[in-house]
């Protein structure tokens, strides 16, 4: 059994009379300690997989197991344990507490982790070394990405969910975060699956998932991924 | 603004409703508490204004030493601005209950009735000249003598005295009433609206213990008097002012300065008329009174004699059986012999009537012995004449002879001669023979009878024994009945006698009751006569009405409260539009860089959202008005209707208070507005389209201390950061917290000072250590003291006493505007007065002793008449009395204002040869001083015991009555508990609503803002209660010194507040308790608890699909 599975799963958004179909009958895998992109347009359905996927929401019929456990079936407080335990989050807008400073705001989710990793170590690793205590508001939005893929990494999950992390950010900064997450999945064994609408990402990634109109389209594994470094778009 | 603009301003409005409805909450409390607070003394005054106008209230009441008749209205009616001149007369007198006991008044005295003379057929209304005129409420006008009406107060506050139909009994005080009026019985037959009376206390009065507690109205033809005791005066034009004003007291008092100048000239004239009518009426007086002594000594001396009567009667009851029983031996000895003499009657049936028989015949024979032994005596003498005739031969000696012969025999006719002669004493002779023989027969016959009888005598001798016997029972028969009917008679006859004695008795009372009054009547008149040389006028203005002063001072108090509770919420509303109209400028940032680019000037921008802040602030000013001009004075209105007797109130608008509100409410919404605004539009249009950056994470004070800093936790760090991030959140949290207590703490403190200021007066261990007062029934010397106190209170019930002199009087001094109810109460045993009188240091609460150097009064009275130990106080009774004492000490005392002094004080402030005292103060037995301990069987064996003793000493001649402190707390206690509940209520109200609209509006904005913040660490794995704490902890925080900052706030709010609600007889408790304190922090928790439980809900129902997204 692979580390991430998805088994017909669908999820339905009634608005008003009408019903969406936000994802429609996905079913794919995902192994242990790759690098996953979930590609689509807007609209695709590639959110709703990841809030399935990341306990933030719930599917309106199929199975999803995550090493083995399906947490379709989980309830909300398997759910938040299932989040604060296994799973890492990086999004797009960083999401920091602005009146903490960057150690604090790795320590906020180290607090939660049963197995945590030294926030002050972590930030390191990020390259943030020196600005453990500035606040959000005192760093770039590359420090700041940083700070949160730090926060997630700090809980030491075996899955990082990451929702567009370059999204609000210029290309040099992206292209250093994509860097990160790829050695952090290479080095620390996590799983990390990536949501983009830019396809230009695919090569880096051991497997990728394509998505139209809540449909997976293709799913495509790479058996040389690129590094980040060697890079275009 | 464009139409667009305009709608999207009132989609603003929908978007945010709870806002925008907070912001009109809390301006609408501001402004309620406001405009209704500033409106209550107005509209009060204006009701009572109305009122007064309606009755047609008199502006100056004059009394005159000498009383008035119709020439002093004459006189009145000259003196320039006097409008009209109404002559009242009335009369003081006790009431008595049915069981014609005196009638007690709430603070113990006898219940004193003022009875008032009204003319009912006079035209009435605003034409009339009457004053203080009467409007009828239900039933009718009286018709006769003996009826009266009753005021609508009375009616409804003591139904068990004045309803229509009910029969009332005044009597006259030491006096017969119907001197003055023509019936001491009056039944109700209607109820009444006066302006007289228009408070709950009256006033004092000369009778009884010099408080008057209840009056009604007769018709003025009932009375007998002819003169009128007061004189009402309207003055010209001041009905065109409003009472209470500057202006009507300006005019009224140049009209009494008038007064005062003529007073003495019309009086004097007065009293020369009265010094005519007085003169023969003291001599009547004199005479009866001497009548009064006289038939008291008879009746003394009456009883003194009945007495030995009544003795021998009751002696004679306990021998009564002795004596029939000898009675019943005596007959039953003579039964027996009777019983014996019948035996033998029976066995000889006719014996009796032979013997009878027998007697009778002997009887006969004697008779005809007698007879014939007498003819046979005189025929001798006669012959013995003849033959001596015959032997003389003498013619006329034979004449004779024969002629007396003839007399005695009857003989043959013959001549004259010696031969006739002869031959008659002859014949005569020959008759004589015969006669004797038949004699000696008829003795024979009566000895044979004689000897019969004697052969009879024994049974004859028993026979008149039975006969004797016989009748001897029938008298003995009748002496038995008559002791019998003595024994069955003495019981009534003894009734009768005890009855007769007893009578005697009452009549001895109350004849020495009434000659008591009698000599206290004359002394009356001869003073009165004495003070006609003084003869003046007691010129007064609307004070003297019960209740016209105190309720302009009530509602002016209320006024006090329009600072303190608007204050509190103009502030909150202030940082709450703040908050409110920063968080919606910085939603809309975007959009007001997009407008600015589009090209609308600032000013068009901010039009939208001054129009939003206008739109809540004019809604919630017009919601506040309305609700605060209405329900607020209403409340207090009707609070007060408990204590005033003003039927009716209409709320009125205020236009200045109005005025006010609107500014004060605009400018707070509008001035924040413009403010937030403005400083968002100071930035370039293309800085407002980028998201704002988020407001800088900034090291705080504390983080400069590590070793605290580091204590803190993580939470505790976002928390700390947060709270001095968000200063005027913080802020306005604290001072919604705060207020909240503040005022739950100075409502329970009001509470708590209301409810237990009669315990503090009475309680256990309190200011009046006495139980129970007697009444005396007539003054009490000095001298008659122990006795006195030896035969009527040596009780095993009684613990202790002391005679005092207690008066309702007035207090004034030159800083007091007008008269303060006051009681004196002079001790006889200055050293004893602490056994009764707890006389202590306001604040220390060291016994202050009771001196000779001057009087002793209470914190409020100093307070209020503003003085200080060593100022005079002046004191003066309705009557004459009038002194000015020295102030030697202040003393605790919540309620009433009651002045002791030694009697050597009040002989010398008042002039008096020797204090006479009226009351015996009277602490009871420990068994009987609880009511509260114990089970109820207990408590209601000391009640019983109580009213045992109440009864006892009423029962006595001295004694009128004794009432318990325990009386006064039920009744005070039962209106201050209204009023207490009003102002609790109030206060609690306002501390919620404000503290639920502060803490709904701050946190619903603070989760708003930090949406993004919960959606994350929700994200993060943060478990439900985890992510409430994230907002919550701020809160406590905020709550916890909100709390503290309001409990230290509330003290001095409540000093404030219950100094203005105290009213004049009264000082309330000032100080707080801990139970106080407990209580406010324990309801702001619960409210703030209560918010937060909703807020659990808001935080739970973020999505954490939120923190994907975009930053808006």
């Amino acid at each position: 059994m692979s580390f991430i599975e998805f088994v017909d799963v669908s999820k339905q958004y009634i608005m008003g009379e009408v019903a969406i179909n936000a994802v429609d009958g996905a079913d794919f895998e995902i192994e242990e300690g790759e690098l996953a992109i979930i590609v689509g347009a807007s609209g695709a359905g590639k959110t709703t997989i990841l809030n399935i996927l990341g306990g933030m929401d719930s599917a309106s019929g199929g199975e999803v197991y995550v090493a083995g456990e399906e947490i379709t079936a989980f309830g909300n407080r398997r759910l938040i344990e299932y989040r604060r335990n296994q799973v890492g989050f990086v999004f797009q807008f960083y999401n920091l507490i602005p009146n903490l400073t960057a150690l604090e705001n790795v320590e906020i989710a180290t607090q939660l982790s049963a197995d945590p990793l030294s926030p002050a170590e972590v930030l390191e690793q990020v390259g943030l070394g020196e600005r453990l205590h500035n606040f959000p508001a005192q760093l770039s939005g590359g420090e700041q990405q940083r700070v949160s893929i730090a926060r997630a990494l700090a809980k030491n999950p075996r899955l990082l969910l990451c929702d567009e992390p370059t999204g609000a950010l210029d290309d040099t900064t992206g292209r250093q975060i994509l860097q990160l997450l790829q050695k952090t999945c290479r080095e620390t064994g996590t799983t990390v699956i990536i949501i983009t609408h830019n396809t230009a990402f695919e090569p880096i990634a051991d497997r990728v998932i394509h998505m139209r109109s809540g449909k997976i389209t293709e799913v495509a594994r790479n058996e040389e991924p690129k590094d980040v470094g060697e890079l275009e778009w | 603004m464009t139409k667009a603009l305009f709608r999207d301003t009132l989609r603003a409005m929908r978007k945010t409703l709870s806002r925008f409805i907070s912001i009109v909450i809390i301006v609408a409390l501001g402004v309620g508490f406001f405009a209704g607070l500033k409106a209550v003394s107005p509209t009060m005054k204006a009701a009572a204004q109305s009122f007064y106008k309606k009755h047609m209230l008199a502006d100056i009441v004059v009394q005159s030493t000498v009383y008035f008749d119709e020439k002093d209205v004459e006189a009145v009616r000259g003196i320039p601005g006097v409008e009209s001149v109404t002559l009242s007369r009335s009369i003081d007198g006790v009431f008595f209950k049915p069981d014609g006991k005196p009638e007690q008044s709430m603070s113990g005295t006898a219940y004193v009735t003022r009875v008032i003379g009204y003319d009912f057929k006079q035209p009435v209304g605003s034409g009339s000249a009457r004053r203080n005129q009467l409007q009828l409420v239900k039933g009718r006008f009286p018709e006769r003598p003996d009826e009266c009406v009753v005021s609508a107060y009375a009616n409804k506050m003591e139904p068990q005295h004045y309803v229509i139909g009910q029969k009332l009994r005044i009597c006259g005080d030491f006096e017969d009433i119907r001197d003055t009026v023509k019936s001491e019985i009056y039944t109700v037959v209607g109820v009444v609206y006066t302006p007289e009376f228009i408070a709950m206390e009256l006033g004092a009065s000369k009778a009884g213990g010099g408080e008057l507690s209840g009056y009604i109205y007769i018709p003025d033809d009932a009375f007998v008097t002819e003169y009128y005791t007061t004189m009402y005066i309207g003055v010209e034009d001041a009905s065109e002012y409003a009472a209470y004003t500057a202006g009507y007291k300006d005019l009224v008092r140049r009209v009494t300065d008038k007064l005062e100048i003529a007073g003495p000239v019309i009086a004097a004239q007065r009293a020369q008329r009265m010094t005519d009518y007085l003169i023969p009426l003291i001599e009547d007086g004199r005479k009866e009174l001497e009548q009064g002594k006289a038939d008291l000594e008879e009746l003394r001396k009456a009883i003194a004699n009945y007495a030995p009567q009544y003795d021998a009667g009751k002696r004679q009851m306990q021998e009564a059986p002795a004596k029939y029983q000898e009675q019943l031996d005596k007959y039953n000895a003579n039964k027996a012999k009777y019983d014996e003499a019948y035996e033998i009657v029976v066995q000889h049936p006719g014996a009796w009537e032979e013997y009878q028989e027998g007697v009778n015949q002997i009887e006969r024979a004697e008779n005809s012995y007698n007879v014939a032994s007498a003819a046979v005596a005189a025929g001798k003498s006669a012959l013995n004449v003849a033959n001596k005739a015959l032997e003389s031969g003498e013619d006329a000696r034979i004449k004779n002879a024969m002629s007396i012969l003839a007399l005695y025999f009857p003989l043959e006719a013959a001549d004259q001669t010696i031969e006739g002669l002869r031959a008659r004493v002859a014949e005569a002779q020959a008759q004589l023979d015969e006669q004797e023989a038949a004699l000696a027969e008829a003795k024979a016959e009566i000895n044979a009878g004689k000897a019969k009888l004697a052969q009879n005598k024994a049974l004859i001798a028993q026979l008149e024994e039975f006969n004797r016997a016989s009748k001897e029972l029938t008298a003995a028969k009748a002496a038995l009945d008559k002791a019998w009917a003595e024994i069955q008679d003495a019981p009534d006859k003894l009734t009768r006698g005890e009855e007769s004695i007893a009578d005697m008795q009452a009549r001895e009372i109350t004849a020495a009751r009434d000659v008591a009054n009698g000599e206290r009547k004359l002394r009356r008149a001869e003073n009165h006569l004495i003070a006609l040389d003084n003869a003046q006028w007691i010129i007064l203005d609307r004070d003297e009405f019960a209740g016209y002063t105190s309720y302009g001072n009530i509602s002016d108090n209320m006024e006090q409260f329009a600072l303190i509770f608007p204050a509190l919420f103009f502030l909150v509303a202030l940082l709450m539009t703040l908050t409110t109209m920063t968080r919606m400028v910085g939603d809309e940032r975007t959009q007001l860089g997009v407008l600015k680019a589009a090209g609308y000037s600032s000013g068009a921008i901010l039009f939208k959202y001054l129009f939003y802040a206008f739109t809540a602030g004019l809604l919630g000013c017009v919601i506040g008005l309305a609700l605060g001009f209405t329900i607020i004075p209403m409340m207090i209105f009707k609070a007060y209707q408990i204590l005033y007797l003003i039927p009716e109130m209409t709320p009125g608008f205020f236009w200045d208070t109005a005025a006010l509100g609107f500014g004060a409410a605009l400018g707070v919404t509008v001035v924040t507005t413009v403010f937030s605004v403005m400083w968002t539009l100071r930035h370039r249009p293309a800085q407002l389209m980028r998201p704002k950056a988020p407001k800088a994470g900034k090291r705080i004070f504390l983080e400069w201390f590590p070793f605290l800093w580091k204590r803190l936790g993580f939470n505790g760090k976002v928390t700390m950061r947060n709270l001095v991030r968000n200063k005027i959140r913080f802020l306005m949290t604290f001072a919604g917290i705060l207020s909240c207590t503040a005022l739950l703490l100075t409502g329970f403190g009001i509470g708590n000072s209301i409810g237990t200021m009669l315990d503090k007066q009475f309680g256990a261990d309190s200011v009046m250590r006495f139980d129970g007062q007697a009444l005396l029934q007539a003054p009490l010397r000095k001298a008659e003291a122990p006795a006195l106190l030896n035969k009527i209170f040596r009780d095993e019930r009684i613990a202790s006493v002391m005679p005092v002199y207690m008066k309702k009087m007035y207090g004034g001094s030159p800083s007091f505007d007008h008269q303060l109810d006051v009681t004196i109460v002079v001790a006889q045993d200055k050293d004893r007065i602490p056994d009764f009188a707890a006389l202590s240091d306001e604040k220390t609460g060291k016994p202050i002793p009771l001196t000779d150097e001057g009087c002793i009064i209470g914190g409020k009275t100093a307070e209020l008449l503003g003085l200080k130990v060593g100022d005079t106080i002046t004191i003066q009774s309705a009557g004459p009395e009038k002194a000015e004492i020295k102030v030697a000490g202040i003393v605790r005392n919540y309620v009433y204002h009651y002045i002791y002094m030694t009697p050597q004080v009040y002989e010398r402030g008042f002039g008096v040869k020797e204090a006479a005292f009226n009351v015996v103060l009277i602490r009871l037995a420990p068994a009987l001083t609880r009511l509260d301990k114990g089970s109820d069987a207990e408590i209601n064996q000391v009640k019983e015991t109580r009213t045992a003793l109440a009864r006892d000493l009423g029962d006595t001649a001295e004694v009128i009555t004794l009432v318990y402190n325990q009386s006064i707390i039920d009744n005070v206690g039962r209106m201050l508990d209204i009023m207490r509940s009003v102002i609790v209520v109030v206060f609690t109200g306002a501390a919620g609503a404000l503290a639920f609209v502060v803490l709904y509006n701050l946190n619903n904005i603070n989760i708003y803002e930090r949406t993004r913040e919960l959606a994350t660490i929700k994200v993060l794995g943060f478990y439900d209660g985890e992510a409430d704490m994230f907002i919550y902890r701020e809160n406590i925080i905020t709550t916890i010194l909100g709390i503290g900052a309001g409990l230290a706030a509330g003290i001095p709010i409540h000093g404030f507040v219950i100094k203005a609600a105290e009213i004049e007889s009264m000082m309330f408790v000032r100080t707080l308790a801990m139970p106080n304190f407990l209580a406010s922090a324990i309801i702001t928790v619960i409210f703030a608890v209560a918010i937060n439980l909703l807020m659990h809900k808001r935080i739970k129902e973020i999505n954490m699909v939120e923190a994907l997204k975009s930053v808006e």
